[in-house]
């Protein structure tokens, strides 16, 4: 009995978790459809559309997608840099202080995001207020934020992906070295070259944390549920709206938006997660 | 190492038990509780949550054996856990309605009267508007302070959230017919309104009276003062009942709850401490 415990575990965990997975997508999809037998199929096809004001009738939640994209986007497009940045100095020197910002990343992947979020209140938000004036509620606001929030998935993403290859038998840098080409050169464009498909997989794992982010964004966007009319406008994303939204006392149509939301992050995830595991080859 | 920690936690734990034998006995209700024990969950309107956590705090410092846990949400939040049965309370800043009454079987207990207050930033030049000078700028007419006899500057709009009760307030009374700005900032708890308007000088926004002081600076509104006694009397008009409610008869404990802040001179207490005004 003792002996055959483990495996019994293992089965047993390993179920449990797959079943509440398929719960989570049972519920998702059994709800959008729900909701859409109960308003119609033209009413679901016209929160395709964009505007959203409830009191009018109008229940477009295009800006909300347009929303997610775009803060997500330049969340990565902030993140990028820095993040490239930090690896490469990180394996150039390979000394005590690359160990000190590696312990720090992996203590910032476990920061609660509301501090992030706070955080943005008290200090991006009045430097963007400054700059651009406006409430300072806005994309860039948002962006920002979550580039602090997904920095270290992206980097220690790709600084796995560079560990496989240094660490390789033929260990390329050395090789390099004894050419006496410079590290700098040798990391940028043989190193990073060689690994480009997994730093960019880095990217998109990024991407979906940063679109699937929802307390930063409720917090910073100002969740006007526009479409955005510049970097420095006020914007609504699609797991803001399910958060907004799910307090609210709401009709039918404003309901089926949330399963209609959900519905499109799960779509977004899916869909991430398999490009993720084409590009690693698994 | 870990023995430390051991130690750690066991003096934490006793220091609750002392502080639970050493708590006073002061006023009438909160002997009420002496012989109970149990859960009280709260959710909903956030203007609520100063007066629960004061209450909670108490009562669970007087009699370890019972835990208060406190939740915002809004009103709306409020509603659909009470009837639910999600918490044993759930707290509105309006009155139900008689569709939400039908479909939970809640009832309602009104216990404090808060006012809902036009904010702008301390430094701003404006202090007084007129209902029509509000109602336009939150249509998204009036766009720039100066058009109010302040600087040049935009206006920076700030509204609460759908199902937020300080909202349907401030839209039903001061607002009636006009429809909110589709770019206003969406702001999801009466705190978060203060701070926003707090740091944006050119902002305006509105918070439950309760929650304004000096880092907000409340608009006189028709000539009239949002203060607590200008709604009491009734000659601010933009106020509102904050209610506790449950669904049916609450147990107990819930019902002991209820009473304390309802009928107690520490309720009565919390309730001025959290700036709104006890009912009778």
């Amino acid at each position: 009995m003792r002996k055959h415990f483990p495996a019994a575990a293992v089965y047993l965990f390993t179920s449990l978790g797959f079943l509440s997975i398929a719960a989570l997508f049972a519920v998702i999809i059994s709800g959008f459809f729900y909701s859409i037998s109960k308003i119609g199929l033209g009413a679901a096809i016209s929160s395709f559309t964009f505007e959203w004001i409830p009191e009018g009738g109008k229940y477009g939640i295009l800006p909300m997608i347009a929303g997610t994209s775009l803060i997500a986007l330049i969340a990565v497009l902030f993140a990028v840099p820095l993040s490239f940045g930090i690896v490469t100095s990180v394996w150039i020197y390979n000394n005590a202080f690359s160990a000190f910002l590696r312990g720090l990343l992996r203590f910032m992947s476990g920061i609660p995001t509301v501090v992030y979020a706070f955080c943005g209140i008290i200090v991006i938000i009045p430097i963007f207020r400054s700059v651009s004036g406006g409430s300072g509620y806005n994309i860039i606001t948002v962006s920002a934020a979550l580039c602090f929030l997904i920095l270290p998935t992206m980097t220690l993403t790709a600084d796995s992906a560079l560990h496989s290859f240094i660490n390789s038998p033929e260990n390329p840098v050395l090789t390099a070295d004894s050419l006496g080409i410079k590290r700098e050169k040798s990391f940028i464009y043989m190193v990073m070259y060689a690994q480009k498909k997994l730093l960019f997989t880095g990217a998109l794992l990024a991407f979906g944390r940063a679109a699937g982010d929802t307390l930063i964004v409720l917090m910073l966007s100002g969740n006007a549920p526009v479409m955005p009319g510049g970097l420095f406008s006020s914007v609504r994303t699609l797991s803001g709206h399910i958060s907004l939204l799910t307090a609210a006392e709401i009709t039918p149509q404003a309901e089926f938006t949330l399963f209609l939301s959900g519905f499109l992050l799960f779509i977004l995830a899916l869909f991430l997660n398999f490009i993720v595991r084409t590009l690693r080859g698994r | 190492m870990k023995k430390g920690l051991f130690i750690f936690i066991f003096l934490l734990f006793a220091s609750f038990i002392f502080a639970a034998d050493n708590s006073e006995f002061t006023g009438s209700s909160l002997s009420d509780f002496n012989s109970l024990s149990g859960v009280i969950d709260i959710a909903g309107g956030t203007a609520h949550i100063p007066v629960m956590n004061a209450a909670a705090q108490k009562i669970m410092r007087h009699n370890g054996r019972i835990k208060i846990t406190v939740a915002g949400g809004g009103s709306g939040a409020g509603v659909k856990q009470v009837g639910e049965g999600l918490v044993n309370i759930g707290n509105t800043g309006r009155a139900l309605k008689e569709s939400e009454i039908a479909q939970y079987g809640l009832k309602t207990y009104p216990f404090a009267i808060d006012g809902v207050a036009v904010v702008v930033h301390p430094a701003n030049s404006v202090s007084s508007l007129t209902s029509t000078q509000v109602q336009n700028i939150f249509a998204g007419k009036t766009v720039n302070w100066k058009e109010l006899g302040g600087k040049d500057a935009a206006i920076n709009l700030y509204t609460r959230e759908e199902g937020s009760g300080t909202r349907e307030v401030f839209a039903d009374i001061l607002l009636k017919e006009v429809v909110i700005s589709q770019k206003a900032v969406i702001i999801n708890s009466n705190g978060a309104m203060k701070t926003a308007v707090a740091g944006d000088l050119n902002g305006i926004g509105y918070v439950g009276i309760g929650f304004t002081d000096k880092s907000v600076k409340g608009v006189v509104l028709d000539g009239i003062p949002p203060t607590q006694k200008n709604a009491s009397t009734g000659v601010y008009k933009v106020t509102r009942l904050l209610y506790m409610n449950t669904r049916g008869e609450p147990d107990k404990l819930t019902g002991t709850f209820i009473r304390y802040i309802t009928g107690s001179a520490d309720g009565r207490k919390f309730i001025e401490d959290a700036g709104y005004i006890p009912i009778k």
